[in-house]
């Protein structure tokens, strides 16, 4: 086991393309600060007569609103970076793991050595784990880094839009290590997709389809997840984007804690099943390429 | 024997109770309650002789959205109502708590002040008073509690409609010897939600290190956050 | 001595095509065994079925003594394999390559890695990436990953594919280097007939899925029909007097010589009785048929037309 997982790990990290999402992710966190820094007087502005509004009378909001600690948090609630682009990178790179390998008879190449199948994917499924939670970390690291760059330091401040329009201040170290476990949190939701994505890629021939399919039912996922319908709500709580959305919560004031641990079980068992099913699969496909 | 002895007035005695009586009054004059418009006065000319200040400043709060605590940060003051604060953190006060309601405005402002009690505490006199634009009703009064001993300003409460909006209390500390500041200023916020979920938010800012009268210029007070 | 290879009955069906069908075959040790067939006639099946990437649907499959799939753990290195063209990871070298099919099988010394890319002639290219490899250069790699643990038997799937006319006499001392000095088994497919005759010293041909001959390379040739190309002044009397003679089995007039096929190694008789009619024979050359002839005949007899490629 030990051997294969060194071998993938070499393998994985040694392919340049493996370095296109982290350069990817680079320029989506430059954008938002970008963005971010350019929009920062405006956002002050209306972030701070928003507070003023709620608070209902003549008060002082004094101090920077448009900080580091902001970027990271507008890409985790934008959805889209994580929801579409992060989980897409996530699931080319293990949907292209067997599949990928399967086409190029790489596979066919590593199998003729003495090495367990189960080995092979069980070595897989880590690396791309890993590479989603690095990637996720990084997407999270580099908005905040830039951030500092660029923004400069200060509290999380957020107007819950959602919520009523209520304001949130979070202190800025209360805020990274928030924004730190959101992310970590977010990282298992990328191994459960990562999961998936290797589970698609045993059973089919190409790693494109893998990852096609594997982001086809996330999006989904998501849009059945907030439509309107009875008959849809009820299985709303066991669709991964309900589980991934309450990772978010995190970063309340007072998080759900109950609501955040069933969603980490959920998103475990999402990622355990991709898994597991990954292994019976890959035990059971005929090389013939 | 009747003799034709010289009339005298009032007698020695007489002339003593009178002259007693008189300074009674005088007296009894001398320590009449004061007006409305007196005690607000002398409130006001306490702190006449601060023309800016500079203090450090810690909050802690319940306020919803806003962190427990926020760390010091630097508060700056120049009469009549400029307030700026210089702070690394969001901070969130309100504005009456370091310009006493701008009651020197309200006044200018052809108010109506009104003594609605006065009750001794300690032996100390605390005067209330109303102090409500003339023209309006009884929308937006202000109430002040005032320490007839010091004649600093104790408590303020901002009442709009039937509800009191913020209620401000203040504690106070002689700096240099010469100049009652205050040191613990308590903000009740009846309507602004807690942390906890509730009602009635509160913040105790806390002030220390008092530099009075450094003349700070009014360009400090330009930038944002005042 | 225990087969190194063995199959009873061994099939494979994708759908309804029958890919190998009933196959009973065994290869020995120290065989150097070429498996030749037509173009899907199961050579590349029985190759998978033998390494344990394909599961037959009947029959059985031993190599080394362990039964496949389920024991192709066990023999672990002792079995080294490259299946048709060899896949490599094109963005790293060669002996990064080398280096990591070494550790799946539990990792072997550098010295070996410089042994074998010296052995398949790919030193000085070692350090290049294998995307810039041509096919021949691929086809070395192919052949020294399969050799790397010292394995007691190889399996190669048409090794010879791509090489140049160098590479294949290179191949060729390979092989019986192999065999010779490293005791291996080599059980190999491949198209060039030419050549498994030169390499090889057993064969085995399938067709349809099925072995329809199997047998030592020399036995083949030995058994097969003798032939002489004769050149004499007078092809119709040479053909008339030839017709004549009990051991001559045929003739066939070919532009200044004619074919004469003997039942048996009697070139000398052939050449004393054309001399003993008064024919003058400038030339008798013995023509033996070839593996690549023997083969024909047997498609031919199998209902197969066409080449062993594939």
């Amino acid at each position: 086991m030990w051997a294969a997982l060194r071998v993938e790990f070499s393998k994985f990290y040694r392919h340049r393309a493996t370095y296109a999402g982290f350069v990817l992710l680079l320029g989506l966190s430059g954008l938002v600060v970008y963005a971010a820094a350019k929009d920062a007087r405006n956002h002050e502005r209306r972030a701070k007569a928003e507070i003023q509004r709620s608070l209902g009378g003549d008060f002082i909001v004094s101090g920077k609103i448009m900080t580091a600690a902001f970027v990271p948090r507008a890409i985790l609630f934008a959805k889209l970076p994580v929801y579409v682009f992060l989980a897409a990178m996530v699931a080319m790179a293990a949907g292209g793991a067997v599949a990928t390998e399967y086409s190029s008879g790489t596979l066919r190449t590593l199998l003729c050595r003495p090495v367990r199948r189960t080995y092979v994917v069980l070595a897989k499924w880590l690396v791309n784990s890993t590479h989603a939670v690095s990637l996720t970390l990084f997407l999270g690291a580099t908005g905040l880094g830039i951030g500092y760059i660029f923004l400069g330091g200060g509290d999380l401040v957020w107007i819950d839009m959602q919520r009523g329009g209520g304001f949130q201040i979070v202190p800025e170290l209360e805020a990274i290590r928030n924004l730190t476990f959101a992310y970590l949190l977010q990282g298992l939701s990328m191994i459960a997709i990562a999961s998936i994505a290797l589970c698609m890629s045993c059973a089919v021939g190409r790693g494109a389809t893998a990852a096609g399919i594997t982001v086809g039912f996330l999006l989904l996922s998501g849009m059945v997840a907030v439509m309107p319908f009875e008959s849809l709500e009820k299985i709303q709580p066991y669709l991964l984007t309900t589980h991934m959305a309450a990772f978010e919560h995190v970063l309340d004031k007072a998080p759900d804690w109950a609501e955040i641990r069933k969603a980490v079980l959920w998103v475990s068992g999402y990622a355990a099943t991709g898994l597991l099913g990954a292994i019976v699969i890959m035990g059971r496909r005929e090389i013939k390429c | 024997m009747l003799t034709n002895t010289p009339r005298r007035g009032p007698g020695r005695a007489a002339w003593c109770a009178l002259a007693a009586l008189g300074a009674a009054c005088l007296a009894g004059a001398a320590w009449a309650a004061p007006t409305a418009n007196e005690v607000l006065r002398r409130a006001l000319d306490l702190s006449a002789e601060v023309n800016d200040y500079t203090a450090q400043v810690q909050v802690r709060s319940s306020f919803a959205g806003a962190p427990d605590e926020i760390p010091t940060f630097t508060v700056y003051f120049k009469r009549p109502d400029k307030v700026s604060i210089k702070s690394k953190s969001l901070v969130i006060v309100p504005r009456d708590a370091f310009t006493f309601g701008n009651l020197s405005k309200r006044i200018e402002e052809d108010a109506e002040i009104i003594l609605v009690g006065t009750k001794t505490v300690n032996g100390v006199p605390l005067y209330t008073l109303k102090i409500k634009p003339k023209e309006q009703d009884e929308q937006g009064r202000v109430l002040v509690t005032i320490d007839g001993g010091r004649w600093t300003i104790q408590r303020m409460e901002v009442v709009e409609g039937q509800q009191t909006h913020l209620t401000l209390d203040w504690q106070h500390t002689l700096v240099g010897g010469r100049y009652w500041m205050p040191s613990i200023i308590t903000c009740r916020a009846p309507n602004v939600p807690r942390a906890d979920g509730g009602k009635g938010a509160e913040a105790t800012i806390t002030l220390t290190g008092y530099r009075v009268n450094t003349g700070l210029s009014d360009a400090l007070f330009q930038s944002s956050g005042g | 001595m225990e087969p190194v290879i063995r199959t009873s009955g061994l099939t494979k069906r994708f759908g309804k095509r029958v890919a190998v069908d009933g196959l009973d075959l065994e290869v020995g040790p120290g065989e150097i065994f070429g498996f030749l067939g037509p173009n899907g006639a199961g050579k590349s099946t029985t190759i998978r079925l033998l390494l344990g990437l394909l599961r037959p649907q009947g029959g059985e499959a031993w190599v080394l003594g362990a039964r496949l799939p389920g024991e192709r753990l066990r023999v672990g290195d002792r079995v080294g394999a490259m299946v048709e063209s060899p896949a490599f990871y094109d963005y790293l070298s060669g002996r990064r390559n080398l280096e990591l099919l070494a550790r799946l099988s539990g990792g072997c010394e550098r010295k070996r890695i410089d042994e074998t890319l010296e052995l398949v002639g790919l030193s000085d290219r070692q350090h290049d990436r294998v995307g810039g490899y041509s096919h021949g250069m691929r086809q070395r790699l192919g052949i020294a990953q399969a050799l790397l643990p010292k394995p007691e038997l190889i399996i190669l799937d048409e090794p010879a594919t791509g090489l140049d006319p160098q590479g294949l006499v290179e191949v060729r001392e390979l092989m019986r280097h192999l065999r010779d000095d490293e005791n291996m088994t080599i059980f190999l497919s491949s198209h060039l007939l030419h050549e498994v005759e030169l390499i090889c010293t057993d064969v085995g041909v399938v067709s349809g899925g099925k072995l329809i001959r199997r047998g030592k390379v020399a036995d083949l040739l030995a058994r097969s029909t003798a032939q002489a190309d004769v050149q004499v002044d007078d092809l119709s009397r040479a053909v008339q007097v030839a017709g004549t003679l009990p051991y001559v089995t045929g003739t066939e007039v070919r532009d200044s010589w004619i074919r004469v096929t003997l039942s048996g190694d009697l070139i000398a008789d052939l050449n004393h009785d054309l001399v003993g009619a008064g024919l003058r024979v400038s030339a008798l050359t013995p023509a033996r048929s070839s593996l690549e002839e023997i083969y024909l005949t047997l498609m031919a007899e199998s209902g197969h037309v066409g080449g062993p490629t594939g």
